[in-house]
């Protein structure tokens, strides 16, 4: 009974979500889009207040499954609603691309605790790695994907000495100096293009061509959702992974590191071992979206990969709430979205974007949805206790 | 190689590693007193250079011409309002958050940089496109062969030069410097000694943002052209001088800023690969030497506290 | 210099000869000209309780954080359990039976009371990659008996502590803080306990309660030896079973607790007065 109630609250507040994000992706006028951001502020304070969202929380905590298959439906919802439109698939694509490379950037900032200004050049590095496997060889796109992974890994590994070796700032100044270098490098560099920058294949996995468009009774369907749906994947696997990490000995051995390295080592720990597990699994992930997203869009150039790019991922953890999966994932929404639909502010994005990041680690350092303790086997909680 | 190449490349690097030291001192300053890093401060620079432009219209349209009186107009207008501006940051910014995880401040000032450079880039005239920066130095030219240095360059160099050794007499040699210090040393016991711990915050946000506007404006009349963006990879290049050079100390951050400067000509002249690899070299060299010297080669004496 | 109680030596006479568990000689640490450990010497017994004493910066956290690994002693030699063990790193000092506490409590306050006592056994657990990631039913049994294990652990020390073994320790008042970091410490079954000043940060009734509780502990762990930094006396005086006074790094008296308290030396300085 009690149960029955769970599940309906989570279906409702799903599907009033979709709802949201399609009403969203509708709104031509300027005024529609304002309403509905007004709309979505004043009920989320009105919820807070009352005590719904914490209800909620606790909710979708105990039937996570449910609430995550209920989530995964509601976005293949939104795709169906909009297969024949390349811009609001295209859209939602990016959305799910900065989810999967914050998800990776979260293990090493959120978990480990290691700042990483260099995210965009990881990501670059995978898609560096996808222009030049797909138009010189031959390889099958879905081990180009792999190798893009295994390359940002490998760039990280020419970091791990000092990444090491350096706290605070100092890591600081290695992250920020290496992002500045390999925006440099690929611009000068004319095996990689250029500031021109490269083009790159689109995406062919058995057979697959990602850059067809079908045409189902009668309706044309947007070639985007071939990479929707194939982003969609990678970030539910994704996100699968960075759970388990977090829910494992591995999680826990992170988060100790960030909170005490001294005592860490007091314990056992053998803390390098951590951090260059973290700093691989991260820069892993955030190598093979790079590469997913060089061949979504065709073409990549070191613009796409700028110093500004790495604030935005590492301002994504932070407006999400450092280590919350879905605080992620929400912030991803609104910092993607929001400059695209609300034209006005189009200008002034990146102008609004870090006044709203000085307010909110001013005014809710913890970010928009703040992680939750950690639970190894939900459900299984109350009967451990 | 001619001696004409070489003095060129030496000339340049000398200006340049001025300038770099000129932004390093500024991060050393905050991090000594404060311990934090404020990474804006390269926008503050710009910002600076853009206030210096502003003067010089403004001086212009009221029909002044004599270089030497618009040089000072120009360098007074914009250390003294890039002084404001480092007090209003501290005092809204920084003071309040004190205390607060380094990796907050930090990523406050990095966003606080972006909305700097957004504003000028939106809301000054034309902002998004590069600006001339008037030549008004007298640029008659000593020559040596087929060397010859500008007579502005010397009359830059030396201003930085004499910025550099006001501000360490500044430190090293009066009581608000001794305040200073005291407030670097440990500021619990700087204020038990009655020193106004506000002030010597505020009093040092003012300084080292009036000396980042000193390095943009010398940067510009070197240079003759600006643009909004020129703060990020100054500020990138002065944080890693600090940093290098070991953060908190003034010896320090001018040795990382010749360094760096040292490290940049080096590529641009004598390796073998094209001098748009030299930013590229710079900073490998700097994440090399945070692995050989993970807390600056004038290294930090701390011992971790348990 | 007996090293040996009363009852400790009875004991022993009993059962054979004195185990010295921990041997410390001629430990030297600087730091640039001061000179934080002057040759020490310094000997625990099985099952005994040490307490190490001094005026502040006399050097005793600088001995733990020798002893641990934190710091490199720049001459001296320290073993234990027969095994050398100067200046290995942290890890393989804990790997050798050796755990410790923290002057300031540091637990992880953001983790749950279970979190933090599990990382103290941070060696037993199984870390590959595959086995958290991918093998969740083989991680799950592991997982269920270590809940099992804290659970035993806290119902011994801290049975309140039990039915909110997975909530934040942010939650908890300092002397619940202790405890857990008490726990973290014992969870591996060290041999050798260091507690750097548990009593710092909690008023005198908690003090009291966890003198008590750490007499309790040695009526359960019989093999443990312990050594306790204070400033306490009080609580020097009740627990310790021997005492090592420490004045500018060097081991100035050594004896039982009655013994030192009425030595000279150790008068002098404490009360600064000139010899």
């Amino acid at each position: 009974m009690n149960s029955i109630s769970i599940y309906r609250n989570i279906f409702v507040s799903v599907l009033l979500g979709t709802l949201f994000v399609v009403a969203m992706m509708m709104a031509e006028s300027q005024v529609a889009v304002l309403s509905l951001i007004v709309l979505a502020a004043v009920s989320c304070i009105v919820l807070q207040k009352k005590g719904v969202i914490r209800k909620l929380g606790s909710d979708f905590a105990s039937a996570e499954k449910f609430a995550n298959g209920t989530i995964m439906i509601g976005a293949l919802a939104t795709a169906v609603v909009f297969a024949g439109d390349h811009f609001i698939l295209l859209m939602l694509t990016t959305v799910l691309i900065y989810v999967v490379a914050c998800l990776g950037l979260n293990i090493q900032f959120g978990y480990a605790g290691m700042v990483n200004f260099a995210g965009a050049a990881f990501f670059g590095a995978g898609g560096y790695a996808a222009a030049v496997l797909t138009m010189q060889t031959g390889l099958p796109h879905l081990v180009v994907l792999v190798i893009g992974g295994l390359v940002a890994v490998i760039v990280g590994f020419l970091l791990i000495l000092p990444v090491l070796r350096t706290r605070g700032h100092y890591a600081a100044v290695v992250t920020i100096a290496f992002s500045l270098l390999f925006r440099t490098l690929v611009e000068v560099s004319p095996v990689l293009g250029g500031a021109q920058g490269s083009p790159v294949t689109g995406m062919v996995i058995f057979g697959w061509n990602f850059n067809e468009g079908y045409q189902i009774a009668g309706f044309d369907v947007s070639f985007y959702i071939n990479y929707f749906l194939f982003a969609l994947i990678l970030t539910a696997v994704t996100f699968t992974i960075v759970r388990r990490v977090e829910r494992s000995w591995i999680g826990l051995n992170m988060d100790s590191i960030r909170i005490d390295e001294t005592a860490s080592a007091c314990f056992g720990m053998n803390v390098a071992r951590w951090k260059v597990t973290a700093f691989t699994i991260g820069n892993f992930f955030m190598g093979i979206i790079g590469a997913f997203y060089a061949m979504m869009l065709g073409f990549i150039a070191p613009n796409n990969f700028t110093f500004g790019d790495s604030l935005i991922m590492v301002s994504i953890i932070l407006l999400g709430g450092i280590g919350s999966i879905w605080g992620i994932i929400l912030a991803t929404g609104i910092v993607i979205i929001l400059p695209e639909k609300l034209q006005i502010i189009q200008e002034y994005r990146f102008l609004i974007f870090s006044l709203g990041v000085i307010l909110v680690l001013l005014y809710r350092p913890n970010g928009l949805l703040s992680r939750a303790a950690r639970t190894y086997f939900p459900g299984l909680l109350r009967g451990a206790r | 190689m001619d001696i004409g190449f070489i003095g060129q490349h030496l000339v340049n690097g000398l200006m340049q590693g001025m300038i770099y030291s000129l932004v390093a001192v500024g991060f050393t300053l905050f991090f000594g007193v404060l311990d934090v890093i404020k990474f804006s401060h390269g926008d503050v620079l710009m910002v600076g250079v853009f206030a210096g432009l502003t003067a010089f219209f403004g001086l212009d349209a009221l029909g002044i011409e004599n270089p030497y009186i618009l040089v000072i107009a120009i360098i007074l207008f914009s250390t003294a309002l890039m002084a404001l501006l480092g007090i209003v940051i501290a005092k809204i910014l920084i003071l309040p958050l004190k205390g607060a995880p380094p990796l907050n401040i930090l990523l406050i000032t990095l966003m606080l940089g972006t909305l700097l450079r957004e504003s000028v880039r939106l809301f000054y005239p034309n902002g998004s496109n590069s600006k001339a920066f008037p030549a008004i130095l007298p640029t008659d030219s000593f020559t040596w062969g087929n060397f010859s240095l500008r007579l502005d360059s010397v009359m830059l160099f030396v201003a930085g030069a004499a910025v550099i050794v006001g501000t360490y007499t500044l430190i090293n040699r009066t009581r608000l410097g001794l305040a200073i210090r005291a407030v670097a040393q440990d500021e619990e016991t700087a204020r038990t000694m009655g020193i106004n711990f506000g002030f010597i915050v505020l009093f040092t946000f003012a300084l080292g943002s009036a000396i980042a506007a000193f390095a943009g404006v010398m940067n510009g009349f070197y240079y003759n052209e600006i643009n909004f963006s020129m703060g990020l990879l100054l500020g990138a290049v002065g944080f890693s001088a600090a940093i290098i050079g070991g953060l908190g100390n003034l010896y320090g951050a001018i040795l990382g800023g010749f360094l760096f400067a040292g490290l940049q000509t080096l590529a641009a002249a004598a390796l073998p690969f094209s001098s748009s690899y030299k930013d590229v070299f710079a900073f490998a060299v700097v994440i090399a030497l945070m692995a050989w010297r993970p807390t600056g080669l004038i290294a930090e004496k701390a011992y971790a506290r348990v | 210099m007996d090293i040996l109680t009363r009852s400790q030596s009875a004991k022993i006479r009993s059962s054979g000869t004195p185990q010295i568990v921990l041997k410390a000689r001629n430990v030297v640490r600087r730091f640039g000209g001061v000179v934080a450990l002057n040759n020490l010497d310094l000997d625990v017994v099985e099952g005994q309780i040490l307490g190490l004493i001094g005026p502040n910066g006399s050097g005793k956290t600088t001995f733990f954080n020798v002893l641990t690994g934190i710091y490199a002693a720049d001459e001296g030699a320290i073993s234990f359990l027969e095994k050398e063990i100067t200046n290995l790193p942290a890890p393989q000092v804990f790997r050798s039976g050796i755990a410790r506490t923290f002057q300031r409590a540091r637990v992880c306050l953001s983790l749950s009371v279970f979190d933090n006592i599990v990382l103290g056994d941070h060696p037993r657990l199984q870390q590959g990659l595959v086995f958290n990631l991918f093998r969740r039913s083989s991680f799950r049994r592991e997982y269920e008996e270590c809940v099992e294990r804290v659970r035993e652990l806290l119902e011994m020390f801290a049975p309140h502590l039990v039915a909110k073994m997975f909530e934040p320790v942010e939650t908890f008042p300092m002397i619940d803080r202790r405890r857990i970091e008490v726990c973290r410490a014992l969870f591996s079954s060290p041999r050798l306990l260091l507690l750097d000043e548990p009593s710092a940060g909690m008023t005198h009734e908690e003090t009291r309660l966890l003198v008590d509780e750490i007499v309790a502990l040695r009526t359960k762990r019989h093999k443990l030896s312990i050594i306790i930094v204070e400033h306490e006396m009080d609580l020097i005086s009740r627990i310790t079973d021997r005492c090592v006074v420490l004045n500018f790094g060097s081991k100035i008296c050594e004896g039982t607790y009655d013994e030192i308290a009425s030595d000279r030396n150790v008068q002098e300085a404490y009360l600064g007065v000139e010899a």
